[in-house]
């Protein structure tokens, strides 16, 4: 694999996982972003289908029910730690800015 | 007017970005995709459309699914609901299509097309190209070795010609398509970490080019065939043809049966192989094995007289000579076999000739023979290389193995008694001449070799049948 899987989150992964945290189905997913993110991330569908897979063969979510071609899934502890390890990430990086420039200074 | 269009596309399954453009072109001229198969893709007519294509791949199907998998269902119910119509798959490759203004794309990230673009790549889209590569470069080393071992032969033969070049562009074509699919890789992984699309390579240059050299050169195989060619190479070129048509047929028409009967994708592949093996092979035997018996038995000399010798058949060859025993000699003798056989291609052509008495006529053998053979050199650059390779053939000259003195050479002799521009006669360093002989005229090489010691007479009649003036 070129990119170290999932060490780092995209920022599609990231949403995608965010959404998981409660059971959800997946072709709900896309409303779920567009809401929460303003439209701002988009996924595309193929996209959506391959991460999903790659996250549940990485255990990091588990499907919940089947029916039929419906899906429905969920964060799994491992995927809850990795998006809460993302977040620690994204935090460090605010507040080494923070340290450097100043709080609200950024402008 | 026809409804629908079947067309055969040059293209690589890998470079999505250039069958997306070229079905965008497709549907604006009013051919919109309908379906891929293996003998060709179809489109429907209809009004131009102007919407956006998007080619993805699906890395867990198979050619040999009976119909679309679970998980390749869910993926198009995903790619329905952000407004992109399916329109069609061929085993990894799915087609979809959308008339929305500022579609989102189906893949959004750069790095899992990447991964599935190369999943797809090597479970399928490459491995012809690998193929003809182990293929195109073991011909070319039996090519190359023909040509060492009987260069003139080899050139002459129009057949070896074409199969040759053929091969050669197979070989050119696989290696730019892999070369190119892998620095399109490195560079897209690379870029895909930046979070950056790269456009596949297109190589419909290459692919156009080899297309039309090869097509040329069947055209040309198929009017020698047809116009030089002897009866039985017409039979056998029919017949693999014929076989090479029928194995593609019956095995992509037992994978479809297969597929209609919802058969799974691992018997599917099972069947279809065995019956692929089994059927290439059984085929090939029936042509070899018809072919050598229907020649035994004198099925492609039909009109030939034949006799027979100690328990043998040999026929009776009465075909038309350049140059017989008669034009030299005072003879009358019915019990001649003439033989002649040529061969001819854009470089060289060659004509071989025996003439001798038939073997049951213990009698008759008192009757001088002649046979040669005469190589006209088209390609002028190819004339040394004839030349040495003529000479080298008889000449022991250079072979260390045999002591000085003992040798068989070729010695210089007189042209002009031939109205040649070069002559040598094959000598034994310690018994002398022997009545053969090289003869040099400008487009053409003449070996000759004759039961009698030719005068001047019936050398200059060897120039005037033999010597292209």
């Amino acid at each position: 694999m070129p990119r170290e899987k999932f060490k780092t989150l995209t920022e599609q992964m990231f949403y995608i996982l965010l959404c998981l945290k409660d059971e959800c189905y997946g072709i709900d997913i896309f409303d779920k972003i567009t809401q929460m993110t303003d439209g701002k991330v988009t996924v595309g569908s193929g996209t959506m289908y391959t991460l999903l897979e790659q996250f549940l063969d990485a255990e990091m979510i588990r499907e919940v029910k089947v029916e039929g071609r419906r899906r429905s899934y969920i964060l799994t502890n491992k995927g809850k730690e990795m998006l809460e390890a993302e977040t620690q990430r994204l935090r460090t990086q605010v507040a080494n800015f923070d340290a450097f420039f100043g709080k609200g200074d950024a402008r | 007017m026809r409804e629908t269009k079947r067309r055969l596309e040059a293209v690589s399954l890998y470079d999505h970005t250039g069958i997306e453009k070229h079905l965008k072109q497709m549907a604006e001229k009013g051919w919109m995709l309908e379906k891929i198969t293996s003998l060709g893709w179809i489109y429907r007519r209809g009004e131009p459309k102007y919407g956006q294509f998007s080619v993805t791949y699906y890395p867990k199907a198979s050619e040999f699914d009976p119909e679309l998998t679970e998980g390749q269902q869910l993926y198009q119910e995903f790619t329905a609901r952000s407004g992109w119509q399916f329109i069609c798959s061929s085993a990894q490759m799915q087609v979809f299509y959308t008339e929305q203004e500022n579609p989102t794309p189906i893949e959004t990230d750069p790095v899992a097309q990447v991964e599935n673009i190369h999943k797809a790549a090597k479970k399928n889209h490459l491995l012809p190209y690998v193929l003809y590569l182990v293929i195109g470069v073991l011909n070319g080393v039996l090519f190359v070795s023909r040509l060492l071992g009987d260069p003139i032969g080899t050139l002459a033969s129009y057949t070896q010609l074409f199969t040759g070049v053929v091969w050669t562009m197979l070989l050119f074509l696989s290696a730019v398509e892999l070369v190119r699919y892998f620095q399109w890789y490195r560079k897209a992984t690379r870029a895909a970490e930046q979070g950056e699309f790269t456009d596949t390579p297109n190589n419909r240059g290459v692919q156009m080019f080899v297309l039309w050299t090869v097509t040329l050169c069947f055209a040309y195989w198929i009017i020698n065939v047809m116009t030089v060619g002897s009866v039985m190479t017409r039979w056998v070129s029919i017949l693999v043809y014929g076989y090479i048509i029928a194995l593609l047929l019956i095995v992509n028409g037992m994978k479809q049966f297969l597929k209609r009967r919802k058969v799974s994708r691992g018997t599917n592949l099972t069947i279809t192989l065995i019956v692929d093996f089994v059927l290439a092979f059984a085929m090939m035997g029936a042509i070899t094995f018809g072919t050598l018996r229907a020649s035994r038995n004198g099925f492609f000399d039909q009109d030939a007289e034949t006799y027979e010798y100690h328990g043998s058949t040999f026929i009776l060859y009465q075909d038309q000579l350049p140059l017989a025993v008669e034009d030299l000699l005072d003879v009358e003798y019915d019990g001649y076999v003439r033989q002649r056989r040529s061969e001819e291609s854009l470089f060289l052509g060659m004509l071989e000739a025996n003439q001798w008495s038939r073997l049951d006529d213990e009698e008759g053998r008192i009757h001088p023979g002649l046979n040669y053979t005469v190589a006209v050199i088209k390609a002028p650059f190819l004339y040394e290389l004839c030349k040495e390779r003529l000479i080298s053939e008889k000449d022991e000259s250079a072979n260390s193995e045999i002591p000085e003195g003992f040798k068989r050479v070729y010695l210089n002799v007189d042209p002009q008694p031939w109205g040649a521009v070069e002559a040598y006669q094959l000598a034994y360093q310690d018994t002398g001449a022997l009545q053969r002989y090289l003869i040099c005229y400008e487009d053409r090489i003449v070996e000759i070799s004759f039961d009698w010691e030719p005068t001047a007479e019936h050398k200059a009649i060897v120039g005037e049948k033999l010597g292209g003036k």
